[in-house]
């Protein structure tokens, strides 16, 4: 069957609506085809594929490359290859294409919870970070059961904010290294 | 009011746009703005029309452009500017607005969402009535000193050569002593300005960026080296220049290319008749962003790690916008540190880690105005 024919079918299994699969007629066979082997495994949405889609095309561009390249990249195929359930694998490939579009955003974050690993809290305090470190305030939060438990975390979070790990924290949300 | 005395017939443009039709609505064919597009706008075909919901709809906004529109306008010309939303630090500027769209065509542009419904080119025929509003404002408050600019809707310049409302803004302008103008471009179309006498209370500033962005994003404008041959010719007429490196744009060396416009920018110009320097990073609505992908040259600026704010717009990412200002500050800075500096649309936690400090709107405001007279 040709490229196209396969994409047409899919796309109308998976009913998808008739611009998305003007957009996916468009595109050469070689990106068609790429994009088809990720949508019919994973059993894309069609929400699902237009986001996946948006940022593949935005790397694309970026990089100079194919939309075919840009899946062909390492990282995507490992994870299109693990053993990984449906929703986890699209879950882990959406981690992995965040990656590739938000490099030095990914790495930021990265860096921020290797600080907040390294400031060795326990488990009862619970520390979030702006989403997409688009903000200024980082949330601790503890959760105690006993005033002894409370007593305990607050000493913990108290010498947690006296190391350089932390003022480290604070200046990457503040700055982008 | 009638035209200004000087003559302001004027040879200069700097683009090659020409509208593929220009539509005059009915009753305004011997308006003096009508009389004079007519006289200048070539080979280009002049209808009269009654009803100017009848023009056909453009294709797209880029083509929405080339159809001129000449009308009354009939509501306020005078607007607070848009920018100066809840969360946000405002420089209280007030807009007027005397046209509407660009003969450029950026591709961060935002008036692809703010006038989508209708791109065409206007060019208002009754600018005397925003004076005598604008006027009416200035009288009304004589104990507060306002800054306005022509540039939301429109280049304040570009279409001047077709227009000559600067002939009419100038020397209304240097009469009053409460108000400063801004006339904000990226064009070269200053022949206007350069015999104009009196020029005070106007600042004439250009929209600058990056060679690189300059040359992907911003489709018909003159190039950076050009705009700032312009600030260096108009500042030497005798008016107070600015400069607004906005949208900020982090590409692939942007660290090089705005430190080279910079260098650009200032050189040879005398920093103590700047009156000032505006920030801003690339913001994107949702809408805004949509119509940009539908763009048949879409240029580079999807690819940026922007992410959504709380105002709902797309940005690069915080900790980068923080970086970019950070390092303009300090080239700037290294230029001249006195130089008057402001950023754009960004709340005052940004503020404070970029300058130090977060001052009210009512201060920015004033240190602005401060600035410019």
């Amino acid at each position: 069957m040709a490229v196209a024919d396969e994409v047409a079918a899919f796309a109308r299994e998976r009913r998808y609506a008739e611009p998305t699969q003007q957009r996916w007629s468009q595109l050469s066979d070689t990106d068609a085809a790429a994009l088809l082997r990720l949508a019919q495994p994973l059993q894309l949405s069609e929400n699902q594929l237009r986001d996946l889609w948006q940022w593949l095309e935005d790397v694309a561009q970026r990089d100079q490359l194919t939309l075919a390249a840009v899946l062909e990249s390492s990282a995507l195929k490992l994870v299109m290859r693990s053993s990984l359930g449906r929703a986890e694998k699209i879950k882990a490939f959406k981690s992995k294409l965040r990656e590739l579009r938000f490099p030095q955003l990914v790495a930021a974050e990265q860096q921020a919870r290797q600080l907040i690993s390294a400031l060795e809290l326990p488990r009862q305090i619970v520390v979030e970070l702006p989403a997409h470190l688009e903000g200024e305030s980082i949330r601790f939060s503890i959760t105690a059961t006993t005033s002894a438990a409370l007593q305990q975390a607050a000493t913990a979070l108290l010498a947690a904010s006296a190391q350089p790990q932390c003022t480290e924290l604070f200046r990457l949300l503040e700055e982008a290294p | 009011m009638t035209s200004a005395a000087v003559v302001c017939e004027t040879e200069s443009r700097d683009t090659a746009w020409q509208p593929s039709s220009v539509w005059i609505e009915s009753g305004e064919e011997d308006s003096p703005l009508a009389q004079r597009v007519r006289s200048r706008v070539g080979k280009s075909p002049v209808h009269a029309i009654d009803d100017l919901g009848t023009i056909a709809r453009p294709s797209n906004f880029t083509e929405g452009k080339r159809q001129l529109v000449l009308q009354r306008h009939r509501g306020s010309f005078l607007h607070h500017c848009p920018a100066g939303v809840t969360g946000m630090v405002c420089c209280n500027y007030l807009v007027a607005n005397f046209a509407s769209n660009c003969p450029y065509d950026c591709t961060y542009c935002f008036l692809q969402e703010y006038i989508a419904n209708n791109p065409v080119t206007k060019l208002f025929t009754n600018p005397q009535d925003g004076l005598a509003e604008i006027d009416a404002v200035l009288r009304a408050h004589p104990e507060r000193t306002f800054r306005l600019g022509t540039g939301e809707l429109a280049d304040s310049l570009a279409l001047d050569w077709l227009t000559d409302l600067s002939c009419e803004l100038v020397p209304f302008f240097a009469e009053r002593r409460n108000a400063v103008l801004e006339l904000k471009t990226k064009s070269t179309c200053i022949d206007n300005l350069l015999r104009l006498e009196p020029k005070d209370r106007v600042v004439v500033s250009w929209s600058v960026n990056a060679p690189q962005v300059v040359r992907q994003e911003e489709h018909g404008a003159p190039s950076l080296e050009e705009r700032a041959a312009a600030a260096r010719r108009v500042q030497a007429a005798g008016y107070k220049v600015g400069f607004h490196f906005d949208p900020l744009v982090a590409h692939d060396g942007w660290e090089e290319g705005y430190r080279q416009a910079i260098t650009t920018l200032l050189n040879k110009l005398d920093s103590r008749r700047v009156a000032w320097i505006s920030l801003g990073s690339l913001r994107l609505s949702p809408t805004l962003k949509q119509a940009i992908r539908g763009r048949k040259d879409r240029g580079h600026i999807l690819t940026g790690e922007l992410v959504p704010g709380a105002d709902g717009k797309e940005r690069v990412w915080r900790g980068m916008r923080v970086k970019m200002y950070r390092k303009m500050l300090q080239w700037l800075r290294e230029a001249d540190a006195a130089l008057p500096l402001y950023i754009c649309m960004e709340p005052s936690g940004v503020w404070e880690n970029v300058f130090g400090e977060a001052p009210s709107d009512r201060e920015v405001a004033q240190r602005l105005v401060w600035q410019a007279t």
